[in-house]
């Protein structure tokens, strides 16, 4: 049962997070309102490229609250290591804003990578937690030959 | 030997030749190209793919400056990051992608905008002809070599600190500012100099490093090659930047916000003013990034405990 609690917890987190991210870019880029701030890493894309990616969130964090769990967090994974791989190609101005969370300013002062790293932590845990509630020990037939006859 | 420029500001001469202005300092003259156009090209020297990602199209001169950034995305083509616009009457700050502008008095006040020293020292050079009441300036070094290293300072005491050029034949070949327990945050190299069909020169291969205000961690150093540069006519003057209808703009001079052409509220400031982003290189963010690093480390480090163990718990 705790494992089950804590691989809930660790869904919830991220689920929590690609919700925040998907719908936070969404409102900054539909919106539109806001007194200037400074231009973010992530505005420099265009914006068709940035409303997919906050849509994609959302449908993340949607699958994640449906109970389904190997498809977001694999996806959840594509779509960080994604954002790794744009910032070492395209790196960030200095002191430049990252902008995951549009205008939101959660965690702004955090190096973009390392939040990338406690959100892919995060998900390897989830990952870990899943894969351990779908094939706890003692369901693997190499341990119990007579499944296999089953 | 150090001469006190100061009290000598009353033979301080502008002299305008032809498309050029020269700055006349006791015994050092610096010139510059009255107004010229080109485009900038920003590569992080840092960077493993040494390849431009910053693209600055800009037209300066004494009295203005126009600068259209675009971020270059490989394979991909040119976004647009902001425009900025500035004259003596007023500056535009424009993000398109997020349709803001911001109107304000920045270049009249500052007489320069953000990275223009990166492209030329002619923010200096207009400081110099602009301000010269109001500045202390004194040498402090000539070398063998004829260079010469002038520290500017406020006179007035409005503002702490000083910045420092160095002039090599009539050129500003270096210049620093502010100082942090003797290390300058901001040093922009000139070099590349061309020279125009009127026979001045301008800087086309510069190099800016900037240092982060806590001094921890490398200078970001970055190479900015002018190309394509075109000397202006001495009437010229750029556009004014579009301002789309969609656009919200805060408008500093008049003092309110306005959407769609219209008045919304008036600026709170201090209530609804921007917030200045807190740059990811303060000692909180620092020590946060860290955090999250060994709490990302952490929590793999767990999943391999609980892949390893495959507790039966889970039942």
């Amino acid at each position: 049962m705790p494992v089950r609690l804590f691989r809930n917890l660790a869904l919830w987190s991220i689920g929590g997070i690609w919700a925040l991210a998907g719908v936070s870019k969404l409102y900054g880029l539909l919106s539109g309102t806001s007194v200037d701030q400074q231009a973010t890493w992530a505005s420099s894309f265009p914006n068709s490229l940035m409303v997919t990616i906050a849509i994609l969130e959302c449908v993340i964090a949607l699958l994640i609250f449906a109970r389904f769990h190997w498809v977001p967090l694999i996806a959840g994974s594509v779509l960080l290591s994604a954002f790794l791989v744009a910032l070492w190609i395209w790196p960030m101005e200095y002191q430049q804003p990252c902008g995951c969370f549009g205008k939101i300013e959660l965690f702004h002062t955090i190096d973009p990578v390392s939040k990338i790293i406690v959100f892919g932590g995060l998900n390897t845990l989830a990952a870990a937690l899943t894969w351990v509630c779908q094939y706890p020990k003692g369901t693997n037939k190499k341990e119990h030959p007579e499944m296999l006859s089953a | 030997m150090r001469w006190i420029f100061g009290v000598l500001a009353v033979i301080v001469s502008q002299t305008t030749i032809l498309a050029s202005e020269v700055v006349v300092l006791g015994d050092v003259h610096i010139r510059v190209a009255d107004s010229y156009s080109g485009t900038a090209f920003f590569t992080i020297d840092s960077s493993p793919d040494s390849s431009a990602w910053k693209k600055v199209d800009f037209s300066i001169g004494m009295s203005f400056l126009s600068m259209n950034v675009y971020q270059i995305l490989p394979g991909i083509g040119e976004s647009v990051m902001e425009v900025r616009y500035g004259d003596q009457n007023e500056s535009w700050l424009i993000h398109p992608s997020q349709f803001q502008a911001t109107r304000s008095k920045r270049f009249a006040n500052t007489l320069t905008d953000a990275g223009e020293v990166d492209l030329s020292p002619m923010p200096i050079i207009r400081m110099l002809l602009n301000r010269m009441d109001q500045l202390d300036i004194e040498k402090t070094s000539e070398s063998t070599n004829g260079s010469v290293t002038l520290r500017i300072s406020d006179a007035t005491g409005a503002s702490a600190g000083y910045s420092e050029i160095d002039v090599l034949d009539g050129k500003i070949v270096e210049y620093r500012a502010n100082k942090i327990k003797d290390k300058f945050l901001v040093v922009v190299e000139y070099g590349g100099w061309a020279q125009l069909p009127s026979g001045e020169h301008i800087p086309t291969l510069n190099v800016s490093k900037i240092r982060s205000t806590d001094l921890v961690g490398n200078m970001l150093i970055q190479t900015v090659q002018i190309e394509d540069v075109s000397e202006n006519e001495i009437s010229y003057k750029p556009e004014k930047p579009q301002i789309t209808p969609n656009m919200t703009i805060v408008d500093h001079i008049e003092g309110v916000t306005k959407a769609d052409g219209e008045v919304i509220a008036p600026i709170q400031y201090g209530q609804q003013s921007p917030k200045p982003q807190v740059p990811s290189t303060t000692d909180s963010g620092k020590q946060a990034s860290k955090l999250f690093i060994w709490l990302g480390v952490g929590f793999v480090v767990i999943a391999g405990i609980v892949l390893g163990t495959r507790t039966k718990a889970a039942n």
